[in-house]
């Protein structure tokens, strides 16, 4: 008897979660900076639609996504629905895409981003809250301040511009069916791209 | 010179036209190869992308891992076609605090051929791949080659067989699914005995990124195979079963296996199994100090002459209601206060003031009825269930109390049943809690079926008066045991207005004795036993004090949280989790003759492990969460840490010195 119940919580055991965003809890608070020197927390944003997009100007995945004209699509129809669109720099000082605000801001300019706001977040803090792994890695955070999706932008993880047509954008599926109130079809996804330069 | 001009005509037509066979690039270079120079019909064949890359750049396996992408080919043959593509196994390449699953250095992707006639084949491929070291570059190419038919058969390039392919399972291998808690799955994969001895090193590679977490898994090794423990990424997903894994195998002769197999779902006679169990711990519970005497006074009642055998089933049968009745009614509302969001657990009843002190108080009447100083009428029939009337509902009710005042009891013993039965589908947690109850009965219901059992006892007499009197005591006891619950979740005061009410209680019964009328003196009686509980309203219980049992225990015990947990999990120190309350009894016994003894307090500071304990007296969600993390919603529950070590130990319910003795022990033999 003993044994058994033994051998039974044995198999019961597991470790204390190190848990950081998961779907259906509270997206992780931030508080960094933007690349116009103003302060963004997430609390600001309460009673909005969040989406977090990372960011690395020189990743392959990334330059599919900007010299294609897509994320920039994304980007205005999802804010021209009342939502607010947070891309996020975490590359550190020295790594690959790492950029000073003045730079942010030309670079933005030149990609016609159509983000609310570009964060910068040199030391990691926020990439590492949200688990962010891949550039891009795209978060959708809800009025309640929700995480209601995390992964990758679309289903087709080549680096080449014309499976954005045939693929399906799980990012944009998430948001609209999100603001219908409607259950979210895909919530996660693993994530593709380059690795975030923590 | 019209020969020339036309043979370099040719020849630039030619390049033109023809697509190379290999492709370089700064980091290396890639080659479409075959496997032998000519194929026929007698040999298989193959062709395969052969990758030469620079130190420390590497390229992908089908699952990438954290970041990253696999290379993606589109063939087009003439005369023939791919078989099976065969992904050499991978390596773990850590980056940055990411695992990436690829290849370093040089490999070869190998695709196997089939062909139509024998006629030469012509094969393009249209080739994407990312190759990162830090930063990645995805490069595109169009790679071709003819492989010409001949009769004689070639030699195999060497290239194909110098890197190792997943294979056909070995026989006697089974991958099962074990249970789930939270982010974790536990698994449990079977190797044939030949096998499992000669094992030198095994590793396994999730071919699913998206619900697996890319590091290895934390394995144990069993008897007849690995245990894993596998970290899942954030997914709603529950169901893992025929999720693929790829296991690669070192033997100690030396040759290297590989394989891919899908998980099996856990195995389904699980629930007889907890079932069985289930029925084994409702019959112990018999025999625990607080059940006993409520049920030798109701086995003492089978004993009267006047029982038909037809009397005895029917009571037989209400008395099994009222106990699995009550189970399945606690495992109800636990399983709907769980759904409804609140933490609770086995013997949760005790957590709140108001219900220990009505058992209390129950138990001093019943004590005192037990002492002969009133019998017991109508209104208090189903506590003794003496008279023969009313039988029924008095039975039914004694199965209801019998179950009630288990409760506590069960704790330490079916604490982990229970746990596991709340993790099953709704239905088969009431089953199992249907299980226990029917249990419990048992014993009872084989009486009122074959009563000659109860010969061996002696005749009906004297005896079973003083009997039922000498069990009034551990009623007794157990009512010190309650009010002691009491003062650790309530001021002394309100300890206090409990004491004062058993005076009156004392006073009251005294008074009913001196009333001739027996009538009269049963409703007296009856009034005053409500009255007692209804009292139990007022018992100032707002003045609850949490941590009194932190506070008097030495202070070599640190208050549980989790942060501090994970803080000190992360530093590498070792820790040992004591999860108590005062009303476990078994709690209180481990700590007195164990773990609060100077030896073992001495032997935990030598070994620098740190003290936690979680105190459950008062309800508190943050316990009930970590308890559940272990799989438990019950106490007692020890968890240790050795040191470096994030695998937690679950120890047995009671301890023992050489127990604590044997994890410092064994620590240095297998450090």
């Amino acid at each position: 008897m003993k044994m058994t119940l033994l051998v039974l919580a044995t198999t019961l055991i597991s470790s204390f979660a190190f848990a950081d965003a998961r779907i259906g809890s509270p997206a992780p608070e931030f508080s960094v900076t933007d690349a116009q020197g103003k302060p963004q927390n997430l609390k600001d944003y309460k009673g909005k639609y969040v989406i977090l997009e990372w960011y690395n100007k020189d990743c392959p995945y990334v330059r599919k996504h900007y010299d294609s004209g897509n994320m920039q699509k994304i980007q205005s129809e999802l804010t021209g629905k009342g939502a607010v669109w947070l891309t996020v720099v975490s590359s550190a000082k020295g790594k690959q895409g790492y950029m000073t605000p003045g730079e942010t801001i030309t670079n933005g300019t030149k990609e016609g981003s159509k983000a609310s706001a570009i964060l910068i977040d040199e030391s990691g803090t926020m990439g590492k809250a949200y688990g962010a792994k891949t550039t891009p890695h795209m978060y959708l955070i809800d009025p309640q301040g929700t995480l209601r999706y995390a992964g990758a932008i679309d289903s087709d993880d080549s680096s080449d511009k014309k499976t954005i047509a045939t693929a399906q954008n799980y990012i944009m599926a998430a948001t609209n069916s999100a603001m219908k109130g409607e259950k979210i079809a895909k919530e996660t996804s693993k994530p593709y791209g380059c690795s975030v330069k923590y | 010179m019209g020969f020339f001009v036309f043979t370099l005509t040719l020849l630039i037509s030619s390049w033109a036209m023809a697509t190379p066979s290999s492709f370089t690039f700064p980091q290396g270079k890639v080659e479409l190869l075959s496997s032998r120079p000519s194929w026929n019909s007698e040999e298989d064949v193959a062709l395969g992308l052969h990758f030469n890359i620079k130190d420390d750049w590497h390229i992908y396996w089908k699952n990438s891992g954290d970041s990253g992408a696999a290379p993606k080919w589109k063939w087009n043959i003439t005369n023939g076609s791919i078989k099976e593509e065969l992904w050499p196994v991978p390596e773990r390449y850590p980056l940055e605090g990411m695992i990436n699953f690829g290849y370093g250095k040089e490999t070869l992707y190998k695709f196997l051929l089939s062909a139509d006639t024998p006629q030469p084949i012509n094969a393009r491929v249209k080739l994407e791949f990312l190759i990162c070291k830090i930063e990645c570059i995805p490069y595109f190419t169009d790679l071709e080659l003819n492989l010409p038919y001949q009769a004689t058969t070639t030699e195999e390039s060497p290239l194909f067989t110098k890197f190792l392919y997943p294979e056909k399972i070995p026989t006697g291998t089974k991958w099962d699914i074990l249970s789930q808690q939270s982010d974790d799955l536990q698994t449990q994969l079977y190797l044939s005995n030949d096998l499992s001895a000669n094992i030198k090193t095994l590793e396994v590679f999730p071919l699913d990124g998206e619900n697996f977490k890319p590091q290895s898994p934390h394995m144990e090794m069993t008897a007849s195979g690995y245990r894993f423990t596998h970290a899942l990424q954030d997914t709603s997903k529950t169901d893992f079963s025929g999720s693929p894994f790829l296991v690669s195998i070192a033997t100690n002769s030396g040759d290297r296996v590989a394989f891919e197999i899908a998980l099996s779902p856990s195995p389904s006679p699980a629930l007889a199994k907890i079932l069985f169990w289930a029925l084994l711990g409702g019959l112990i519970l018999n025999i625990m100090p607080c059940v006993f005497p409520v049920l030798s006074i109701k086995i003492l009642s089978f004993l009267g002459p006047e029982k038909s055998r037809h009397q005895l089933r029917i009571s037989g049968w209400f008395y099994s209601a009222g106990v699995i009745a009550s189970f399945i009614f606690l495992g109800g509302v636990l399983l709907f206060l769980r759904s409804s969001g609140e933490q609770l657990g086995w013997g949760f009843q005790l957590q709140s003031p108001a219900i220990a002190a009505g058992i209390a108080t129950l138990f001093f009447w019943l004590g005192f009825n037990f002492l002969g100083t009133f019998e017991i009428g109508q209104s208090l029939t189903y506590l003794g269930a003496r008279k023969t009337q009313n039988t029924h509902w008095g039975s039914f009710l004694t199965g209801v109390l019998a179950t009630v005042v288990a409760t506590p009891c069960t704790a330490p013993f079916m604490g982990a049943a229970i746990g596991a039965s709340l993790t099953l589908p709704p239905p088969h947690t009431l089953a199992v809690f249907a299980g226990l109850g029917l249990g419990m009965a048992l014993p009872f219901l084989a009486l009122a079926y074959f009563p000659q059992a109860l010969r061996i006892l002696p005749k009906p007499g004297a005896w079973m008066e003083k009997f039922k009197e000498v069990l009034a005591f551990p009623l007794f006891a157990t009512v010190i045991w309650l009010l002691w619950v009491l003062a650790q979740q309530i001021e002394m005061t309100g300890v206090l207005f409990v004491l004062i009410l058993f005076l009156c209680i004392g006073l009251w019964i005294w008074c009913s004795r001196q009333i001739r009328n027996e009538r009269l003196k049963q409703i007296v009686l009856a009034i005053g036993f409500v009255l007692s509980l209804a009292a139990l309203y007022f018992l100032p219980e707002s003045s609850s004090i949490k941590g009194t049992t932190t506070a008097t225990s030495s202070d070599s015990w640190n208050t549980f949280s989790e942060t501090s947990i994970n803080s000190e999990l992360k530093s590498g120190n070792a820790i040992f989790i004591d999860f108590t309350a005062a009303w476990c009894i078994t709690c209180q016994v481990n700590k007195k003759l164990v773990l609060n003894t100077t030896d073992i307090q001495k032997l935990f500071s030598d070994n620098k492990v740190k003290l936690y304990k979680a105190d459950w007296t008062d309800r508190d969600p943050k316990i009930t969460k970590a308890l559940a993390s272990f799989g438990r919603n019950s106490l007692p529950l020890y968890v240790y840490y050795s040191k470096g070590s994030k695998e937690p130990q679950i120890l047995p319910e009671i301890l023992t010195k050489s127990l604590i003795q044997n994890l410092f022990t064994n620590q240095e033999k297998s450090p």
